[in-house]
């Protein structure tokens, strides 16, 4: 966040930056009401034990890409010295999150719930992504039968 | 466990997880009653999110750095006769002259906001690696060392009359590899230990953390507008070393995650480090029993106990992989970096300084209030309908300012 001052004068009314303003806030509270700690939590959740440390530097180093791309391309977008779009920028995101909608619709299954071993399974039979909140887990599966020894209270 | 082992064994396993990851419904109990369910977990894994605390911090004291005045001016003139401009100044120190105003350069203010992911980049691969070979405790510790030296780095900058940029630029990254080190391992801590009833919730902390450090770092780079001289940034980049030192702290505090000890064959100590983490009552032997089984299973279903880079994209694993690097991208895609770069948007449209950080402070708030309510909606909605119902309407929002966008020009009051 710069606070640069900008170089050639320019007047907009007080209320249009206040709807950007709001607008912006808005957008930060419903992000963060799923969808911001949700990307950290199926990240944490979908690759297998033995890959999950791999899987999360993996997950880190492609997120810095990303971080860095949009870090390096953004101020050139709406910056007074280049592409000034500013507000015309929500354009941009309006696309960008459009494209993330459908793959966040075809890519991210259903954890909810699931044993790590669940998972597992589930994957190997290449379950489509949509099916992952209905299956039933195979209860007759010795390995889901075993007796839990409860600590008493 | 090397390859060869090419027949998969059934029944012989034990339901693999600790005692509460059973298929109960995590909604029947409710995040408090889960949580008290764990106390210890949570507490470590509570502890292992204010490394998120360095994190926003950094990301918050970068930007705002910038704007301080007084990182703009020393020396100008003599700078000035250099007609380099452009490399040697600073925002006062950093900045340039152009107009009458100092301003940052672009090329300066993109470098050094990417150095900070390139250094993340390098230092989750690290991380990785690490975190396999020495041990979760062990890589913590390594990170909270490179943010030692990326803070001193920092500060030797400004004394670096040639090339402060650079040097700037080189604290940068060093400060982001802590980061991915770090980062990279409280995740991979804290998926491996919580039990999943607790684990979204806990989880969910990671923005909350980052969003406090930014408040904090925004706090601080606030007051310190005030201030005149030099001091008004040393203070900023001094004030980064308690952040540091945190994580130094837990890497020496905390149990060792048992599932790695497990598969380096460190049953014994896998044993005393599960007992760490539970409560006093719970049958830790069952717990690790059902770990082996785990590890032994997806071994046996891999062919092999290696896992390198590349066995993530090996197989079934490779569509598990693909997700975790979509979720890992889902926060840029939706727009994090405008939102934080929102105080600098509505300076641009001529809001005073002082009123976009007022809106930046309040986003943060939102945000913080947001992650918190979320802790408690994963308990109880499933990741992907939480996810997606609240992708939708930011879709439309941003689709509303896009709109909003274009009548930016007209001087006309709404």
């Amino acid at each position: 966040m710069v606070s640069r001052s900008v170089s050639y004068p320019v007047w907009i009314p007080n209320n249009a930056c206040r709807i950007v303003g709001v607008t912006l806030n808005i957008i930060c509270f419903i992000a963060g009401l799923g969808l911001w700690p949700g990307s950290y939590v199926v990240g944490g959740e979908i690759s297998s034990l033995r890959l999950r440390a791999k899987s999360q530097g993996l997950g880190w180093a492609v997120g810095g890409i990303g971080n860095f791309v949009f870090s390096t391309i953004t101020p050139f977008i709406y910056n007074a010295d280049s592409g000034n779009l500013r507000s015309k920028i929500g354009f941009v995101w309006l696309g960008i999150s459009g494209l993330t909608f459908l793959a966040l619709w075809f890519l991210v299954p259903e954890t909810y719930g699931r044993t790590p071993y669940q998972l597992d399974l589930m994957f190997e039979q290449k379950l489509p992504t949509r099916q992952f909140r209905h299956w039933i887990a195979d209860n007759n599966n010795e390995l889901d039968r075993i007796e839990v020894r409860e600590e008493k209270s | 466990m090397e390859e060869g082992n090419t027949t998969k064994i059934p029944a012989t396993h034990l339901e693999d997880v600790p005692s509460q990851e059973t298929s109960i419904d995590p909604a029947e109990m409710g995040l408090w009653q889960n949580l008290k369910k764990n106390p210890k977990v949570a507490a470590y894994c509570f502890a292992l999110t204010s490394v998120i605390l360095l994190w926003g911090y950094d990301m918050g004291m970068t930007s705002n750095l910038a704007s301080l005045p007084e990182f703009q001016y020393v020396d100008w003139l003599r700078r000035f006769v250099n007609t380099l401009l452009i490399t040697l100044s600073h925002r006062k120190v950093y900045g340039v002259l152009r107009d009458d105003e100092w301003i940052i350069e672009s090329r300066w203010m993109g470098a050094w906001n990417a150095g900070s992911p390139i250094g993340i980049m390098l230092g989750s691969l690290a991380g990785g690696v690490i975190q396999d070979r020495w041990g979760r405790r062990l890589s913590l510790g390594i990170g909270s060392v490179t943010s030692v030296l990326g803070v001193a780095i920092v500060w030797c900058s400004q004394y670096a009359n040639g090339s402060r940029h650079g040097v700037f630029l080189l604290g940068k990254i060093c400060q982001g590899v802590t980061i991915g080190i770090a980062v990279c391992t409280a995740q991979t801590y804290m998926s491996e230990v919580l039990p999943p009833a607790i684990r979204a919730p806990l989880v969910a902390f990671f923005p909350v953390f980052q969003l406090v450090g930014q408040l904090i770092g925004a706090g601080i780079t606030f007051s310190a507008e005030d201030i005149e001289g030099a001091d008004s940034y040393r203070i900023c980049i001094i004030s980064e070393y308690p952040f540091s030192a945190l994580p130094i702290l837990l890497s020496i505090l905390i149990p060792e995650s048992p599932i790695y000890l497990v598969r380096k064959g460190r049953v014994e100590e896998a044993h005393k480090q599960q007992k760490r983490l539970d409560r006093a009552n719970v049958d830790t032997g069952a717990k690790i029993e059902r770990i082996q089984a785990l590890i032994l299973h997806e071994q046996e279903a891999a062919k092999s106990d290696r896992s390198r880079y590349i066995d993530c994209f090996r197989g079934t694993d490779r569509r598990r992989t693909i997700i975790v690097l979509f979720s890992a991208v889902l926060p840029q895609l939706f727009g994090l970096p405008i939102l934080g770069d929102g105080p600098y948007f509505l300076q641009i449209a001529g809001m005073k300084a002082r009123h976009s950080l007022i809106f930046l402070i309040a986003g943060s708030v939102g945000g913080l209030l947001a992650t918190l309510i979320s802790m408690s909606l994963f308990t109880r909605i499933g990741r992907r309908r939480l996810m997606i119902s609240t992708l939708a309407p930011v879709v439309v929002l941003w689709l509303a300012m896009g709109v909003a966008g274009c009548f930016d020009s007209k001087v006309v009051p709404w």
